[in-house]
Parts: structure tokens; C-alpha cells; sequence
């Protein structure tokens, strides 16, 4: 059981019919580097979803274009219906805890603030309203008493919680993350796996790029395998097999593959 | 104790100080957080032989001269940086280093040829007292316009500094800022050059930032914080060189150089 609260969240609730992530024929290069070749899939809210496949097999690419931050060569991606660049309030972007700079001057407090940045822009100036949403992200991953800590005060798992503290107060119903898992102990791992859990039975939808094959079937019940192409997208019971591994990583990690 | 304020100079060295010293310190919490710190001081060198170039150019210099000249400058230098870098196969700083220590040294030798009111000792190590009002007018206008924009876009400077990936997936045109602060900067330095000149000039964005980041926890306070203690040293400077008859701008240097000492040492035995 989690020991996270997120009947803050609001009540768990059932896929809804709009809410629908659609990536279509995606490509995207660097300069002249082809990273990623016609990537189509459709995925409802409510589901964590695994982007496997090798170093460079454009994972975070993919990742990065649904957040907008890259420019596609070709294809489309929306969420309900409209362009994600559109929709900078419902999806939020996470990179690898190694692309912050724990010495920047923001407490835990600070950077869960930061979340409300799509709402008010620069002139709107902060309401009550806001200090309560970012109260309730902060209560709901247990970071009262950390609040006022800085970065470099934090384990890489506190690390990992503000970010997705941020999410929350950003009002984020998609969330992107490259390799949460990274750099995590085993305790710091399992708490994640609960929020996990809690935050799609509230209807979010994850989006992980993901490394480790030994816990993709406890961790996502969708994955998506990349090899610079799609090699296969779907339930994880149904995609996540030997063949398919086979294609995604040809020169790839036979052990990991075995424990399977 | 305040004799030297009943000459106009003195006043006007004062009031630009605070000006330069405010905007700049503050300025320099951008530059410290994007760690551009030795950027802006290779930016500095390349200023001058911009400037150089446009008095030979428009035969006299005045502050919009000036202005263009240095923007020329440090967009030739930097923009020739990345090329030399890829084609020689060399890394950035390597380049970076070549080129504006080059352009510098030209500089030198163009100023020595020109008549100009400020002498090659100005340029170099700054004379606040040989402003005129024509240059405090400056020094307040693009002070005004570096604090107007660093409060307009306040929230998307902290996004923007802390990651900029998180920032563009929060919809901050994060290449726009980019040239922005580079504008910045170089409008910034055309007014340190008059205080402090092109050594030193680096000193007064970064001794102020480096030292409030022991202090403070906020970038609001930095920011805020950094502008103050660029001020207050300035004006310190001011005082103090007319009391013991030395260079202000050095002297502006040195003050702050103490301070950021003492603030260490106190981390230190903060533990």
C-alpha cells in the first residue's frame, strides 16, 4: 500500500474519452541524423507507459518532442485533440535528475512553485489559490518537512518527488520522465513505484523512458519499444516479449533479457 | 568627511556608480547562474576594438557609436568563435581565448592612433571621474531598460536559468532569452567600461552574485541583493578613493573582492 495521500488529487476516476495522447508518423532528425522515424500511437490517461530501447535509440528524442521542446521533421503530436504546444499547463516535462544544478538557488518550495509558471506567466501576479495548490503537491509527496531545504540538501529520491511536486502544482495530467529510476536506492525506487501507481489510478498518464528491463512488468502496463523506428507498442503482457526484445535490442543486454 | 561632494564630478561619479553598480550587480545573478562568467569576461576584451573601430569608422565618438561598435564587436567575436571551433577543431574556450586577446590587442594599437578625450588608461582601468553628463544620462537609461526587463520577465528568468529544458516544455522562448541576456551583457558592459574599464569589468557582474549566494536562498534575493551590493560598494569606492587618493574603479574591485572573502570565511565557520 502507498503511504502517499492523493485523495487530494480529487477521486479516482475512469479513462476519460478526451483525454488522449496521438503522436502520428513523428519523425525527427539531428542535422542530417535521422533519430527517429515514423512513430504513431494513441494512449489514454490513466496508464504508465515504457519507452525501452538502446542508447541512442531515440527515447529521450521521442520523449522530448511530445514535451515540445524539439522541432519534428514530419507528424503531429496532440493531447485532446489539440497540439501539445498548445497545451503547456497539462503536460509536464521531467528530465534526468543529472541535468539539474543542485547548487541553484531554489529551496524544495521554490522549484514546486516554479509549476505554476503556465498558469500566471510573468505578470499575473501570485494568489492564494496558488500557495494552496502548491501546499497540497507539497503535502501530497510528504515534503512539509523539507520544504525549505535546498537542492543539494535532498536525495536523489526527494530530488526525484519535487520534480514530480512540480507536476502537480503545474496541474499536469500527462508527465514525461527521462529515466526516473535512475540513481534511486532500493527504498527511494519503491516509493516511486507507489507514486506511480497512485498517480495513474488518478487518471494521469506517465510516459517513462526506461532502462532497466527487470522491472518493466511490475512498473508499466503499457510499453512502447524503440529501435530509432517503432518495434512494437501496446500492453505490456502482450508486446513486452522475447521476439520483440530481440528486435529492439540486437546487440543488447542478453541477461537482462533472460530474467524476463 | 564629504568635501569631495561640492565638485559636480563627484557627484556624478557617485550617482553613476550607484546606476552602473545596481544594474549590473544585478544583471550579474543572470550571468553567475547561466555560469557565463568567463564569457562576459572574454566579452569585455572584444568590446574594445569594437568601439575603436567605430570612432575610426565615424570619426568621433559618441554613446550610440560606442554602443553599436561594442555590439559589433562581441557578435563578430563570438560568432566567429563557433566557426574557428569547428573548423580548426578546437574547444570553445580555446578559440574564444584566441580571438578576443587578438581583437583586444588590435584594439590597443587603433586606440593608440586615434584623439579621442578618454585615453587607452580609461579604457583599460576605467575613469568614473571623466563622465560627462552625456554618459551618466547613458549609464541611467541602460540601467532603467536592464531592470525593466529583468522584473518583466522575472518568472521566465528563473525557469529559464534553472533548466532550460523544463523551462521550454513550460512554454519559455528559451532561444529568445538567450539573445536577450547576451544583449543585456553587452549593453551592461559598455557601462562598466566607464567604471571600472575592460580588465575588471567582469568583476562587477560576478564578485556581486558570488558573494549574495552565500547568503541568500531565493533567486528574487539574489537578484535584488546583488544589485545593492554592487551599489553600496560603488559608492564606497567613490569615498574611499577620494580619501586616500586612489582609482576608484580598482578600489571598487578590491571592496568587493573583500567582501566575498569574508562571506566565505564565515560559510566556513558556519561549517
Amino acid at each position: 500500500m502507498s503511504e502517499f495521500d492523493f485523495s487530494l488529487l480529487g477521486p479516482a476516476h475512469a479513462p476519460h474519452p478526451d483525454h488522449e495522447l496521438v503522436v502520428e508518423g513523428l519523425s525527427v532528425n539531428y542535422g542530417s541524423i535521422c533519430a527517429l522515424q515514423e512513430v504513431s500511437f494513441r494512449i489514454g490517461c490513466g496508464h504508465a507507459m515504457g519507452l525501452l530501447g538502446q542508447n541512442g535509440a531515440g527515447k529521450s528524442t521521442l520523449l522530448k518532442a511530445i514535451a515540445g521542446l524539439n522541432t519534428p521533421l514530419s507528424g503531429k503530436v496532440e493531447w485532446s485533440g489539440r497540439p501539445v504546444t498548445d497545451m503547456r499547463q497539462e503536460i509536464a516535462y521531467l528530465p534526468q535528475l543529472s541535468e539539474l544544478d543542485p547548487r541553484f538557488p531554489l529551496t524544495v518550495q521554490g522549484v514546486v512553485e516554479l509549476g505554476r509558471y503556465p498558469h500566471l506567466g510573468d505578470t499575473h501576479p501570485w494568489s492564494p489559490s496558488d500557495s494552496e495548490i502548491v501546499e497540497k503537491a507539497l503535502t501530497m509527496l510528504q515534503l512539509n518537512d523539507l520544504r525549505g531545504r535546498r537542492l543539494f540538501q535532498l536525495s536523489g529520491g526527494q530530488l526525484q518527488r519535487t520534480q514530480i511536486a512540480r507536476a502537480l502544482s503545474q496541474g499536469a495530467h500527462v508527465l514525461l520522465l527521462d529515466e526516473p529510476f535512475s540513481g534511486l536506492d532500493e527504498p527511494s525506487q519503491h516509493l516511486l513505484r507507489d507514486l506511480f501507481q497512485e498517480l495513474v489510478n488518478r487518471g494521469r498518464l506517465l510516459l517513462v523512458c526506461h532502462h532497466d528491463l527487470k522491472t518493466v512488468p511490475v512498473l508499466f502496463d503499457t510499453v512502447l519499444l524503440l529501435n530509432r523506428e517503432m518495434v512494437g507498442v501496446g500492453p505490456t503482457s502482450e508486446v513486452f516479449t522475447e521476439d520483440h526484445l530481440l528486435q529492439t535490442y540486437p546487440t543488447g543486454p542478453s541477461a537482462e533479457k533472460s530474467d524476463v | 568627511m564629504f568635501d569631495f561632494l561640492e565638485y559636480t564630478f563627484n557627484q556624478r561619479a557617485l550617482l553613476a556608480i550607484s546606476v552602473i553598480g545596481f544594474s549590473n550587480g544585478a544583471l550579474g545573478t543572470l550571468v553567475v547562474l547561466r555560469k557565463h562568467a568567463l564569457v562576459i569576461s572574454a566579452l569585455a576584451h572584444t568590446l574594445l576594438p569594437g568601439i575603436a573601430l567605430a570612432i575610426l569608422i565615424f570619426g568621433g565618438l559618441n554613446p550610440l557609436v560606442g554602443f553599436v561598435g561594442a555590439l559589433v564587436g562581441a557578435l563578430v567575436v563570438g560568432l566567429s568563435t563557433v566557426l574557428v571551433a569547428r573548423v580548426g577543431l578546437l574547444d570553445d574556450q580555446t578559440a574564444l581565448t584566441v580571438l578576443y586577446t587578438t581583437s583586444f590587442a588590435g584594439g590597443i594599437l587603433m586606440l593608440d592612433r586615434i584623439q579621442t578625450y578618454v585615453s587607452l588608461d580609461s579604457w583599460l582601468f576605467g575613469n568614473i571621474l571623466s563622465l560627462r553628463d552625456s554618459d551618466l544620462w547613458i549609464s541611467c537609461a541602460v540601467g532603467f531598460l536592464v531592470l525593466v526587463v529583468l522584473a518583466r520577465f522575472r518568472r521566465s528568468w528563473i525557469l529559464f536559468l534553472f533548466e532550460p529544458s523544463i523551462a521550454a516544455s513550460m512554454g519559455v522562448p528559451v532561444s529568445k532569452m538567450r539573445y536577450l541576456l547576451t544583449g543585456l551583457m553587452v549593453l551592461g558592459l559598455v557601462t562598466s567600461l566607464q567604471a571600472v574599464g575592460a580588465v575588471l569589468s567582469a568583476a562587477l557582474f560576478i564578485i556581486p552574485t558570488a558573494t549574495m549566494l552565500q547568503w541568500v536562498r531565493s533567486p528574487r534575493a539574489l537578484l535584488w541583493g546583488s544589485g545593492a551590493l554592487g551599489a553600496g560598494a560603488g559608492m564606497m569606492s567613490v569615498a574611499l578613493s577620494n580619501w586616500l587618493d586612489l582609482r576608484t574603479g580598482a578600489t571598487l574591485i578590491l571592496l568587493l573582492g573583500t567582501g566575498f572573502l569574508f562571506s566565505i570565511l564565515l560559510r566556513m565557520g558556519r561549517g
